[in-house]
């Protein structure tokens, strides 16, 4: 299984195309350091060569204007008679060219007699390969010349050496190459094999699996802690998902099971008409009840996923306030209290406005159900946030219960069975959420302040971005739907 | 007689819709599949059109396309059973006129395709500068609002709901259309918010009068009319 599905086809592997291209550039650095290496003792070994002929051509000047031709010529010609490991050269010619003395039939037209170094090849007697001769020629006194050479031999065995060494270093080298490319590719295969196992184990179903992190920091920690940090949203949305299965069960099991009932009832034999009738109306009013409960189920579903993320658009949060508010008045005004706000002025956020709406009418519905005497919406922005406030002077939430609130199915008064389903805040967090903001709960001695913290845009360019972002889907695209002028 | 084309796949919610619109004295004629629906959208003369989303054939969102395409400019509710918003949003976009999301009681849809009707009956001609039913005038441009000569202030919102009212006059109106029309927000208060603000403009428009104008129809909304 570890390795089922990561036999990668070689040449594939990232491990050897990285290992193979950085050997390849290692062999050119070689290739160029040896290079310059045989260049330059090349130059060393002939710099010798010429020096010492330069020297011998002196003397044999001297010998020259000292002693005379002939003694030159039998100096020369003991010279040549000794063999010698570097190969010396010698001619003299008369002014016709004939040679008088030395080891060399005749002169190399290459030579001139102006003391300069230059090199020639020549053959032995009965060889094939020429060698390589670096002289000196010089003109002396009546026409006659003299020629000092070297055969530069030293340069075949510097170049012998240089070579071989090339190939043991290129040897050691891809020696190199390959063991360390197989022990980086196993590390590598063994980490990423690491990884692909916990995936196959998180989709049988093991959430709770995590990626080892080795807290070295590499490439592989951080991948490590991305991967981690996926599996755990991952995980939280499968628990979010089982919760709202297993409430919803629950919760909509009973009205359907009391609509099932009463349906029940009312077919027996004896009901009057006027029973009849209140059943339907009762097991009308039952499926609504359930309809609205999953509509909202939903809604807090989409929320929570962030699909909707995609409409967001520019929003005046404070206008959005005012909405909620307006909406609600009379409806506190009814139930004898006083719905105060305090949200007059623009609050630009990137946001969904329905959304928005619906999660701060929840927070008013939601007071105008506790609140005693007095409810106050405000809206205001810092540097850090945009907040809307919903604040009532009912019995609030004790502080204990204050993070369960906000999840579903959550009703914190039993005794309130009938009225709602416990999802408004759980609906508000998750907006908040969607958002990238948080719904907060506290005392507001007495009663209860919920307050809605949203990120503002971020400034400058990035701002413009953020809100042209959801342009196009608009939630709002001018519903001139019915004739009535839209709010002026 | 008005004509309405219903395109649904669900048997039993199309016969549901038909037999609420045959009941309410129109003509229906119904096809269960996008192709066929798309066909007589652009072959016959519709009043108003009723089209589901999911459809076998061609996906409802399709045949909308296709039928703007067409030129075909009859008024079209989509029918569907995704209510989220962002689904209203680009049911919108694609050139419905309305979005009704399942499920839904008759009324509901009743009340809207009637707007929708009438709408397209009335097109945007000069836009009145005055509305009027029996005794009750308003005017648009001053926001004035009088009954019997007398003049009745209203606060802002109040004066859009009697505008909305009035401009549909005769109809019944649904608490959802009110909210879509007045404050332009399509979701559902929680606590009936709009039962609140109509007894309150019941209040100041009908409570001194002999004849009420603003009605309640049961399980349906309201309706703004002369008679009972």
């Amino acid at each position: 299984m570890p390795d089922g599905n990561m036999q990668v086809r070689w040449w594939r592997s990232v491990t050897v195309r990285l290992v193979l291209a950085s050997t390849v550039a290692s062999t050119l650095m070689i290739g160029v350091v040896f290079g310059i290496l045989y260049w330059r003792a090349v130059g060393v070994v002939e710099q010798q060569a010429a020096d010492t002929v330069a020297s011998e051509m002196r003397g044999l000047i001297e010998h020259f204007s000292e002693s005379g031709l002939a003694d030159l010529m039998q100096t020369v010609r003991d010279r040549s008679a000794v063999p010698a490991e570097a190969e010396p050269v010698y001619l003299v010619v008369d002014g016709l060219g004939n040679r008088l003395a030395g080891n060399l039939l005749a002169w190399p037209p290459t030579i001139l007699p102006d003391g300069g170094w230059r090199k020639v090849e020549l053959y032995r007697r009965g060889e094939e390969n020429p060698i390589l001769i670096g002289a000196r020629g010089y003109e002396l006194i009546g026409g006659v010349r003299l020629l000092v050479g070297r055969a530069l031999e030293g340069r075949v065995a510097i170049q012998d050496a240089i070579g071989e060494s090339l190939l043991w270093a290129l040897a050691a080298l891809w020696a190199m190459a390959v063991g360390g490319g197989i022990l980086l590719s196993r590390t590598v295969l063994r980490r990423v094999g690491e990884v692909a196992a916990i995936n196959r184990e998180v989709m049988v179903g093991e959430l709770g699996r995590r990626v080892p992190v080795r807290g070295s920091g590499d490439e592989f920690d951080r991948l490590a802690d991305s991967m981690n940090a996926m599996l755990s949203r991952i995980e939280e949305l499968m628990v979010g998902m089982r919760t709202v299965t297993d409430s919803v069960g629950h919760d909509i099991r009973s009205p359907l099971t009391r609509l099932r009932n009463r349906l029940e009832r009312a077919r027996l034999a004896g009901a009057s008409e006027a029973e009849r009738e209140a059943a339907l109306d009762a097991a009308v009013a039952d499926v609504d009840l359930t309809l609205d409960l999953l509509g909202r189920l939903l809604d807090i579903a989409r929320a929570e996923s962030g699909l909707q993320r995609g409409e967001m658009a520019a929003v005046d949060l404070g206008a959005v306030a005012r909405d909620v508010v307006d909406l609600y008045e009379p409806i506190a005004e009814d139930r004898g209290m006083v719905l105060e706000a305090d949200a007059g002025r623009e609050i630009a956020i990137a946001g969904h406005a329905e959304l928005l709406a619906q999660a701060l009418s929840n927070l008013v519905d939601n007071a105008t159900k506790y609140a005693r005497r007095r409810i106050r919406v405000d809206a205001w922005q810092d540097e850090n946030a945009a907040r809307v406030a919903v604040t009532d002077d009912g019995p609030g939430i004790p502080a204990g219960d204050r993070e369960r609130a906000t999840e579903r199915f959550v009703r914190l008064d039993p005794s309130r069975s009938g009225k709602g389903a416990g999802l408004g805040l759980s609906l508000v967090a998750a907006v908040a959420r969607l958002h990238g903001g948080h719904l907060e709960l506290a005392d507001a001695q007495p009663g209860l302040r919920a307050v809605l913290v949203l990120p503002l845009p971020a400034t400058g360019r990035q701002r413009g971005e953020a809100i042209g972002l959801g342009a196009e889907g608009s939630p709002k695209p001018a519903l001139r739907r019915y004739e009535g002028d839209p709010v002026a | 007689m008005r004509k309405i084309l219903i395109v649904e796949d669900d048997d039993e919610t199309a016969s549901y819709v038909e037999r609420g619109f045959v009941e309410q004295g129109y003509g229906v004629d119904r096809s269960a599949d996008g192709r066929e629906g798309l066909f007589l959208a652009t072959d016959r003369a519709y009043d108003a059109i009723v089209l589901d989303r999911m459809l076998p054939g061609l996906d409802g969102m399709a045949v909308l396309k296709a039928a703007r395409a067409a030129g075909v400019r009859t008024p079209i509710l989509i029918l569907s059973a995704m209510g989220a918003l962002d689904e209203r949003v680009r049911g919108l976009r694609e050139g419905s006129d309305d979005y009704l999301v399942k499920p839904f009681a008759f009324a509901e849809l009743h009340a809207r395709v009637d707007a929708l009707i009438r709408r397209g009956v009335v097109p945007d001609e000069a836009t009145p500068s005055r509305l009027a039913v029996a005794d009750l005038e308003i005017d648009l441009l001053s926001r004035k609002v009088t009954r019997s000569g007398r003049s009745i202030p209203l606060q802002p919102r109040e004066f859009l709901m009697l505008e909305f009212l009035m401009r549909n006059a005769g109809r019944v109106v649904t608490r959802t259309m009110l909210l879509e029309g007045v404050w332009n927000y399509h979701f559902d208060p929680q606590t009936n918010v709009i039962d609140v603000h109509i007894s309150r403009l019941r209040q100041k428009v009908d409570k001194d009068f002999e004849i009420p104008l603003i009605h309640t129809v049961r399980g349906s909304g309201y309706m703004l009319s002369p008679e009972g």
